[in-house]
Order: C-alpha cells, then structure tokens, then sequence
C-alpha cells in the first residue's frame, strides 16, 4: 500500500471530518517543515518516518489554523492527583507509586470484548488507569508491599490477579506481569528495590548524554525501550518512560520535591488518544486503507508502519502545535509539549471516536 | 435609518474579502479567505425550537445585524470535532468553605451571590478584585464567594432578605474587604437592597422559598422559575430593545437556576423538569470563544473598539448582537454535536456553555465591555 505521494490528502473516507476546510497544498513530502530542536531524541529520530510516510499525513496549514484559537486558551500545567494518603509526607514513596504504576500502564480494555477494567474502592467506582491506582493503592492500604522491587521480582500470577481484583481480569495480566519480573530484580539489586533510588541516582536531566533519567531507564529497564525500526531507521517513541517522569515532575515539581533542568525536551506521549484528537482536529489525515482499518477496530501490528507512522506523526505535529502556539502568546504564556499533549488527552481520552487498536506494553 | 444602515452592512459584505481580513484575525487567513459570506438574510438557520422563549427572541437581532456574524459553515466543521469530545454534564461542587452544607442554605448562597456576579474587574485600572481568606488566595467570583464565608463565618446573616435589604454601603463595604474596593459596590448595594426586599416581603428572607412557591419548571407561561424571577426581580430582567423588539438574555437568571441544579440534580431543592431549555449564558467570555473558533465574526468597526478596550453601551445594538449571537450560535452548535452523537450522549445547550467557557475564562484576547448589572 504505497502511497499519496503529495497532495491529496485523502480525507474523505471519514464522515464526520470537518472536511469541507480547504487544506491549500500538503507539503511535498521531501521537505516538510521541522520544528525547532528542543534537545529531544525522540522528536530528532521521527525524521525519516515523517519524510516517507505511507499513510498518515501531517497538515501544516490546520496546525497554524488550530493554534489561531487554542493559543488564547489557558493551556495550564495539568495537575494530577494521586490517590488519597500516596506520598504525602513522603516525596519519595509518590515517586515509587507513580513509576510502579507507569511500568503497568498499558491497556485497560479487553481486546476481544471491548469491556474496560474497574473496581470499586473507598466506596468509589473507578475505571481505566484511575482503577490501576486504586488497585494499588488498595494492595498497600492491605500491607502488600508493592512498590518494593523484592516483592514485585516474585508476585505470582495469583497475588496479582488478586491486586487487580474488579470486573474482569486485568487485561494483559500475564504481560504485566512479566513487566513486574523484569523491572522488579532491576530494582531489587541495583537500588534497594526503589524507583526513587534509581531516579534519585540520576542528574536532575530527562537526557545527558547517556546519563539522564530516560537515558537510563531505557537501557536499564528493557521494558522502557518503546522503539520501532522504520525503514532501517530506529524511531524512538518513549512513551511510558516521558509519561512517567512527567507525572512525577507534574505532582512534585509545584512543592519544589522535584527538578528537572530540560522539562523542554519532553515529547507528546504516543498513546491510543491523542492521534485521535490530532485526527478530528484535521491536522493529520489517514489513507483510506488506514482509516478503514481503524474504523472496522482491526488489530493495526505493533512495529508495523501503520503503528509507528500513526506515533511519530502524533509527535511530530504536537511539536509543530506547541511552535505556532507560543508564536501568539505572551512571554509570560509560554507552553511546553506536555501542555499541548493535555489540551488533546483531557477532552477525547472517552471519545467514541474509534482509535487505533495495537496489542503492545509500550502504551 | 434602519433601511439604511441594512444597506450598509450589505454592502460591507459585499466587499473584497482581504479588507475584512485584514485585521489581525487569529483564525487563520486561509480559513477565513475560504469562509462563505454569511447566508443572505432570507435564508438563515434557525434552531429547531427548544421551548426557550429568549432564543425564540434573539430572531429580529440575527436577522438584522450589522455587526456580528454567525458561520453556520463553521459551526458544523467545528461541531465535527467538538461533537467527539467529552463534554460530560458539569459537576459544581458546594461552594468550598461553607458555613452550613444544608441544601437549602447553599442553594440560597448560590442564589443570593448570582444576584451580585457581576464585574469583579475595575473598569478603570483593569485591575481584578482578590480577596485572602482561610490561607486561599481567590479572585473575581471565587474572591465573592470567600467574601460571603467570611461574613457567614463572622455571624452575618447575608443569606437573609430582610439583612440584605437593609445593608448599608459601609457593612457592604467590609464584607468585601479586598485588594481595592469591590468593583460596582453602588450597583451591587442597590441589587441586594431590591432582592433583600422582595425575599423578606414575600419569601421569608429566603430564596428557597421563592423556589419551593412554584412548579419546578424554567418556563411555565408566566409561572416559571425564570419568568417569575424575571418579573419578581427587576434585577433579572436581563432584556434590551432592538429595532423596535424586545430581545431576551435572562444571563443571570438562567445561571443561578442552572448553578442551583447542577450542584445537587435530582437530590437537590432545585428541580427544572424542563432543563433542556436553558439556553447559553451570555457573557463576555462565550462570545471570544465563538469569535475565536471562527463561528462569529465582526464588523471591523466593532473589531476595533473591542481591541482597543472601549466600553460599548448597554442595550447598543452591538452589545445586544454580540449576546444574541451567543445565543443563536450555541443553539445551532448543540444541534450539529448532537446529530453526531449517539443517543445516550446528548447533550443540551449548557454543557456546550461550559465547554467554549471553561477553555477560555482566562483568556488573554480582549473581550467587549460593556458596564451592566445583567452579567
């Protein structure tokens, strides 16, 4: 399935797309616009994936037309909340909390019957990623040690079907945790079963050379290692790891329990929603094989050029957004990427909408 | 003078698209170049009715401008990706910091403080009123509302219509104790004075009583919650000429009941069994957010007296534009998201409300002016 080369943009296999916007010339795909460097791998390696893209199209124009209204929007710094009681004397044990969960964050949703994961704790109903964190939350209340690595090194299958007890089995059980028997010796041996030891060993940077926070938990953590070969080219997403040291930063940045020197370099997380928003908005357009594929909920194959053309553009186009935003706004109003990745998470992440479907512990 | 000022705008739309564009237009340029002129006079939209008597009378207002537009090309490009987002039934809290959580007495301190949500923002040095209290630091309606807390913790009974209609200026003074002199204090005096006056007289000193003395309904030929607030306070009499017609806004009206029932729903002392009806509560706010997304345009005379921060009078024919079109776009917005959305997904039109408000209240892109008691 090779190509629009140029510009057809090839959007009318979607119904409701605002399709009746005039997108005045796609680029040649030779030599799209490039936003400037923010001192990220990720966005630098995404080169070669946006240059041949098959079948997904980042529209430059509709970026600048989308920034023309959402710029004037709040756009803050999003806060999240952890669950009541985690980390709250203890900086270090909301590091735990957040990292353990993020090295499980991966699907929620049955692949086969579509149920989402949720239980029920502290008399509330929860659902997605919020149940994971009560799960959690309700393990330790239970004195289950999870965020120490020795623990998760050795939790049977049992145990943690017993963690995630709620409606249905937790989706991807046995992947998780096969996650947990690798993260957990890592943190077992190396840093006396913490995260906060590992992150509290690391220079106050997402990247230096090797060194930095994501550096090394990519390398130290395989599971961390969201990369894809595109063309002979290793395209480096990162979701899972930027999620995590961001939600870190985002809880205990405010307090001044958290630093970090390039919050700058800090990418969109490639997930299942934010290409949707991306998508509705128009800045990226689908071929019509892609689009079908989406809409008829067909599997799209980890590591195949759908997958990681769908992940790189959700990058690229975030990039460019976040450029023609800050063009507008004041000094003082000044967004990093996170922000922008916010702004198109808050309002779909329960869209209806289909998104694209990929088995993977990536995201 | 009507014919000829009819004229005008038509001929104004009848210009090159470049001199209308050329203004500093935040929606982009191609956009803007390739938006139809709006559909000419005979042939506009109009929203299935909703059983809303003030949308029903925005009609003569959008028929006849001269100053603001509305796109309905735009509203269903926009509703194609608005339609996909949450747009969840909004949850309002109580009021933090509360003296007493009885539904009633928070029902009546949503009530009493709608009556007074207006400017919070000096006309003058543009500077917004803040308030410290309890170790939060809060600003405009936040700030009013740690304000009332304050005197309900310090003993005032500021919930009681026969206090209210007897305030003096310097006790009013005190109770909004802040970083300047609450802005429109004069005007603010005199509304609690009209409403502390008509609650104590009729209502036990109580707005939940003046619920409670009616069906639960917005609109029930004359009855109705706002109808009768609409009449029982001249304060919510939120309406302005145009050409001769009366138009209805009921922004404060609508809001209070709509604050009052959001909070509790169907547990609370509020019931509207005729909700769908509520139509946007036209502010400053909602007409940027329409005004940026392309949906509403303006005249360039109108462009710039906004950009330049003049006041524009109350019952202008401009001002009353801007409002109606609130009005009548976010109707037709609500109609265009729900025939994308499945059934059990509908919404009405305050959720869109929220929506356009909630992304834009702290904008830094210059809304109208416009000095009033109504919003």
């Amino acid at each position: 399935m090779l190509a629009a080369a140029g510009g057809n943009p090839l959007r009318q296999a979607a119904g409701a797309n605002p399709s009746d916007v005039n997108l005045g010339g796609v680029k040649s795909d030779a030599s799209p616009r490039w936003p400037k460097p923010i001192g990220s791998p990720v966005l630098d390696s995404l080169r070669p994936v946006i240059e041949n893209s098959r079948d997904v199209h980042t529209h430059v124009d509709k970026i600048v037309e989308v920034a023309g209204w959402m710029a004037y929007e709040e756009l803050p710094m999003p806060e999240y909340h952890l669950p009541a009681g985690v980390g709250v004397n203890d900086p270090n044990e909301a590091i735990d909390f957040i990292m353990v969960a993020d090295v499980i964050d991966t699907a929620f949703t049955d692949f086969s019957t579509h149920v989402k994961f949720t239980t029920e704790y502290a008399g509330q109903h929860w659902s997605d990623s919020e149940a994971e964190f009560a799960c959690l939350k309700r393990a330790m209340d239970n004195g289950i040690p999870i965020l120490d690595g020795n623990f998760l090194a050795k939790v049977t299958r049992q145990q943690l079907n017993e963690i995630f007890s709620g409606n249905i089995e937790m989706p991807m059980l046995d992947e998780k945790l096969a996650v947990l028997h690798q993260v957990g010796p890592v943190l077992a041996e190396k840093y006396n079963g913490r995260f906060s030891n590992f992150i509290r060993s690391c220079p106050p940077r997402l990247y230096d050379n090797g060194k930095g926070i994501i550096d090394r938990l990519v390398v130290e953590f395989p599971r961390f290692n969201d990369v894809s070969q595109y063309d002979g080219h290793e395209i480096k997403l990162y979701k899972l790891p930027q999620l995590g040291i961001w939600f870190v930063y985002a809880s205990l940045h405010p307090s001044g329990k958290f630093q970090l020197e390039d919050i700058g370099a800090m990418t969109a997380f490639a997930d299942y929603i934010v290409p949707v928003a991306l998508r509705l908005l128009g800045i990226t357009s689908y071929s019509p094989a892609l689009e079908h594929a989406i809409n008829t909920y067909q599997m799209i194959p980890r590591d195949s050029t759908q997958e990681i053309e769908i992940r790189a553009h959700c990058i690229y186009a975030t990039a460019l957004l976040r450029e023609e935003v800050n063009k507008i706004r004041p000094a003082d109003k000044q967004i990093i990427i996170p922000q922008i990745d916010a702004r198109l998470w808050m309002p779909y992440h329960t869209t209806f909408w289909p998104h694209h479907l990929t088995k993977t512990i990536m995201y | 003078m009507d014919t000829s000022r009819r004229a005008f705008v038509k001929a104004l739309s009848a210009l090159p698209v470049e001199i209308l564009t050329s203004r500093k237009l935040p929606s982009s340029s191609t956009l803007a170049a390739t938006r139809r002129r709006p559909a000419s006079l005979t042939e506009i939209r109009w929203p299935k009715p909703i059983g809303s008597p003030v949308l029903e009378s925005t009609r003569p207002a959008i028929e006849n401008s001269r100053d603001v537009f509305t796109h309905v090309d735009r509203i269903v490009e926009v509703a194609a990706w608005m339609g996909y987002e949450d747009l969840a039934m909004p949850e309002y809290p109580v009021p933090s910091g509360v003296q007493s959580t009885a539904p009633n007495d928070v029902v009546d301190l949503i009530l009493v403080a709608n009556s007074i949500d207006t400017a919070f923002t000096d006309f003058k040095t543009h500077v917004k009123f803040q308030v410290d209290y309890e170790g939060q630091h809060t600003s405009d309606s936040d700030a009013m509302f740690a304000c009332l807390n304050r005197a309900m913790h310090n003993g005032l009974p500021i919930l009681d219509g026969r206090f209210l209609a007897k305030v003096t200026r310097p006790e009013l003074e005190k109770i909004f104790a802040g970083n300047i002199e609450m802005p429109m204090l004069d005007e603010k005096l005199e509304v609690l004075h009209q409403v502390g006056s008509v609650l104590a007289g009729k209502y036990e000193g109580r707005f939940h009583n003046f619920i409670k003395s009616g069906p639960p309904l917005l609109y029930d030929g004359g009855n109705g919650l706002v109808e009768r607030m609409a009449k029982e306070f001249p304060r919510f009499n939120d309406v302005s000429p145009y050409d001769g017609r009366e138009i209805k806004f009921y922004k404060l009206a609508q809001l209070g009941l709509w604050f009052a029932w959001a909070t509790y729903r169907k547990d609370g002392p509020v019931q509207l069994n005729d909700v769908e009806k509520m139509t946007t509560f036209p502010d400053y706010i909602v007409p940027v957010a329409l005004r940026l997304l392309g949906i509403n345009s303006y005249s360039p005379e109108l462009e710039h007296v906004i950009d330049t921060y003049q006041l524009i009078p109350r019952d202008s024919t401009q001002e009353v534009e801007i409002r109606a079109h609130s009005i009548y776009a976010t109707a037709l917005l609500r109609e265009e998201i729900n025939k994308i959305r499945p059934a059990d997904l509908q919404v009405i039109i305050p959720q869109v409300n929220e929506r356009l408000w909630t992304h834009y209240h702290t904008t830094f892109w210059p809304h109208h002016l416009t000095k009033t008691i109504m919003y």
